[in-house]
């Protein structure tokens, strides 16, 4: 079945093909889970979420465009959506800093490591983190989808590196002691 | 090892082909919650409840007037057939009002249709009689939403055909052989038959489609073959008018209450194959497929018998199947001595039936059994109720200067009668009719006459007030110098309506004290219209609303809840909430009126 058959299958809400649909793109999704989300449990819920609303919107896809961008979206909407509740975004705007780039020292770091850094991060630098660095996202993009002010978005982002930089440099030195040790 | 490098640019890479396989439990749990999903959209939300009661309820009343449409059309077949036009006119007619007054006996009381006498000169009319009977029955059978209803009529075609055969038996000996053998011959011999008999089949499928659709949803599997029956009753009168054929009209009499089995018995003779292509209808029910093989079985053994001559045959393909049906298998030419004495009476539609009625009968009151005895669908309630209007903008119909002023809602008497019908046990559709009346006062409006009365927007004014100035402002008023004085009045606008209610109700809780979850729509039609001034010393009728639409729509949303003193009596009090929809045909003034109402009542079921 090709995927638009799958998608016109599961708009007539054809469970065979929803949990086709789940397979085909759960991997995918699951790790987008697992960047918004604080920990593996919430992305997990945050997946089966998202799920039920892709499968409830399915019927709105006009095949325009790619249908994983599309299904990615409503997951990453999905993830806010849970901190917009918590009326988490109705915080204090925060200082404008500026836009600076990090270089950090690459040495062999895991994705698990740079994965855990990121859901340790606070809520809403993660979020713009992952929106503007990982899913390329505008902070004028950014600022609608969290209800926050450009100047905002960017200031969490570049406090969101130095949190990430300094994780690393933490790590990277641990690991040169370790060596020399 | 080791270099500057990009923190944005790192992640951007590790993350780049970043896939993760959830947990295996994920899709089961997705799976679980997906399927209550879809449970819950099963029950509608109250404000569709009316869509579905408007439509069942129309559908009912098509299905009705459909119906009774139709059992007309059996008895006009019969006229302009042309084996009654092949005797003398006088009997035709006579033949005609007979068949039409036993038709109308049958659909009155079905279950008395085999006590029918049915003052027979001669057999063949008898026929044509309980062929229309049979059709009545048939049709009537499908317009009821009863099971129970459609096995009555069957004992009755089978009581009725037995009975009948003894006494005509011998008379009708010979007019039959005569009607029955041309038709056999030409059924047997002609290249045409199969053709016949697949149009035929095909009409009866047509038929039964179509009464399966409109057996209000209710059908089930048993139903269709019931339908099937009535389909052919009713296919046999179209041909009857289409083909002018004496032998079809016989032919198809044969088949009339089981023509699956006749089509097989001839089929299974010229071709086994064909016997799939009918069998459609008789997949339906495994019995008669069973019969149909032990038949062709018995047709085999019998034919080397039967082949002295074609009617004989036939006769005997009839009767081994009747005699299989009756007595397991004892097929002898003994047998198909006695077959035809028992075919004239009712020209063959007596032997098919025979065998099959019995076996339908059974199968058939297994099913219907159960929820025969427990429904009473129908039910009778009066209401009475207090009603409170309100509405829940601030606004005033009557004037957008009196917007402002504050309003007392009157309280009022809602009264009438209610219709419920059970679709199922839970499911009810309620309709009936209300009187109901509504009133609410516009406080702190000034009055008094002057010569140039300042016109309101939404009233017409009775002539006797057009110099009666009303404001809500004291001052205003007094401004103009042939003002007279200035009382302080209120505004009482009241409407009365005829509510014609369609809602649905599903009971939550089916007890001795029940809860139904009640939604849906009222009709409301104006009855009356009048805007009182009222004033400390004095009350007018100041003229009427002209904003007032004639007919107009509230939706309604309530529970239900009744005790049952006996089996058939409840009590029942309905706290009832209807949101009116366009109750002004122009210039709400923002006034969105609402009421809410008590009601109380006794209902009885039937």
């Amino acid at each position: 079945m090709s995927l638009e058959e799958l998608i016109l299958e599961c708009q007539k809400n054809n469970i065979k093909a929803q949990e086709q649909l789940f397979r085909l793109l759960s991997p995918k999704l699951f790790a987008v889970c697992l960047k918004y989300s604080r920990n593996y449990e919430e992305a997990q819920d945050n997946l089966q979420d998202g799920f039920m609303l892709i499968y409830e919107k399915i019927g709105q896809f006009a095949f325009k465009g790619s249908f994983e961008g599309w299904a990615k979206r409503l997951m990453i909407n999905n993830a806010l959506q849970c901190y917009r509740k918590q009326n988490f975004f109705k915080l204090v705007n925060e200082d404008i800093a500026d836009e600076e780039t990090i270089d950090i020292e690459e040495t062999s770091i895991s994705l698990d490591y740079l994965l855990e850094i990121i859901q340790q991060l606070p809520d809403r630098y993660r979020l713009v983190f992952n929106l503007y660095v990982i899913d390329n996202y505008a902070h004028k993009e950014i600022a609608e989808m969290l209800d926050i002010n450009i100047g905002t978005s960017k200031s969490n982002l570049s406090r969101a590196r130095m949190i990430l930089k300094e994780k690393i440099e933490t790590l990277n030195f641990t690991k040169l002691q370790l060596k020399n040790e | 090892m080791s270099d500057k490098k990009n923190i944005d640019k790192l992640f951007q890479e590790k993350f780049k082909d970043f896939e993760v396989n959830p947990p295996e439990f994920t899709w089961p749990e997705l799976k679980a919650k997906l399927e209550k999903k879809k449970k819950r959209r099963i029950i509608p939300f109250w404000w569709q409840l009316s869509g579905v009661a408007a439509a069942l309820l129309i559908g009912f009343f098509v299905v009705r007037s459909f119906q009774s449409a139709k059992t007309d059309v059996p008895a006009a077949v019969v006229v302009s057939d042309p084996k009654n036009a092949s005797q003398n006119p006088a009997a035709l007619n006579q033949k005609h009002t007979d068949s039409e007054t036993v038709a109308f006996a049958a659909k009155d009381s079905a279950a008395n249709a085999n006590t029918v006498k049915i003052p027979t000169p001669e057999n063949q009319k008898n026929k044509v009689v309980n062929f229309e009977k049979t059709s009545e029955n048939a049709d009537a059978e499908k317009g009821k939403p009863f099971n129970s209803v459609s096995i009555r009529n069957r004992k009755n075609a089978v009581a009725r055909v037995s009975g009948n055969a003894p006494s005509d038996a011998n008379k009708s000996e010979n007019t039959n052989g005569k009607l029955k053998n041309p038709a056999l011959l030409h059924q047997k011999k002609s290249g045409k038959s199969n053709s016949y008999e697949n149009q035929n089949s095909a009409l009866a499928h047509s038929e039964m489609d179509e009464s399966e659709k409109s057996s209000s949803g209710k059908s089930n599997g048993r139903s269709s073959l019931k339908n099937s029956e009535s389909a052919i009753a009713k296919s046999e009168s179209d041909q009857n008018l289409k083909s002018n054929s004496r032998k079809l009209k016989g032919n198809s009499n044969l088949k009339n209450p089981q023509n699956a089995v006749a089509n097989s018995d001839s089929n299974a003779k010229s071709n086994a194959a064909k016997n799939k292509n009918n069998s459609t209808l008789r997949n339906q029910n495994s019995d008669i497929t069973l019969v149909r093989n032990e038949i062709t079985k018995n047709l085999n053994t019998n034919q080397a018998l039967a082949n002295e001559n074609n009617v004989g045959s036939k006769t005997s393909e009839i009767n081994t199947f009747s005699d299989f049906a009756t007595d397991a298998k004892q097929n002898t030419v003994a047998t198909a001595e006695e077959t035809p004495i028992k075919k004239t009476d009712s020209t063959a539609v007596a032997v098919a039936p025979n065998a099959l009625e019995e076996l339908l009968k059974e199968k058939e009151k297994k099913l219907v059994a159960q929820p025969e005895p427990k429904l009473n669908r129908w039910q009778i309630s009066s209401k009475v109720a207090p009603v409170y209007l309100g509405s829940t903008s601030q606004g005033s119909p009557i004037d957008s200067s009196f917007a402002g002023n504050s309003k007392n809602y009157g309280t009022n008497l809602s009264y009438g009668l209610g219709v419920n019908y059970a679709v199922t046990k839970k499911l009810k559709i309620r309709t009936g009719v209300n009187k109901v009346s509504l009133n609410y006062r516009t406080n702190d409006v000034f009055i008094n006459a002057g010569l140039q009365a300042k016109s309101l927007q939404n009233v017409t004014v009775r002539n006797e007030n057009q110099y009666l100035n009303l404001s809500n402002n004291a001052s205003k008023t007094n401004k103009n110098e042939f003002t007279t004085d200035t009382f302080e009045s209120y505004l009482n606008q009241k409407m009365g309506y005829v509510e014609v209610p369609v809602e649905l109700s599903y009971a939550v809780l089916d007890k001795k004290f029940g809860i139904d979850i009640i939604g849906g729509l009222s009709a409301l039609f104006l009855s009356e219209n009048e805007i009182q001034v009222v004033s400390s010393g004095f009350t007018t009728n100041f003229g009427e609303a002209n904003n007032l639409n004639k007919t107009h729509f509230s939706t309604n949303i309530g529970l239900g809840l009744r005790y049952r003193f006996f089996k058939a009596f409840e009590a029942n009090f309905d706290p009832m909430f209807k949101y009116q929809m366009d109750t002004f045909s122009k210039d709400n003034g923002n006034f969105k009126p609402y009421y809410f109402g008590l009601y109380t009542g006794l209902s009885f079921k039937f």
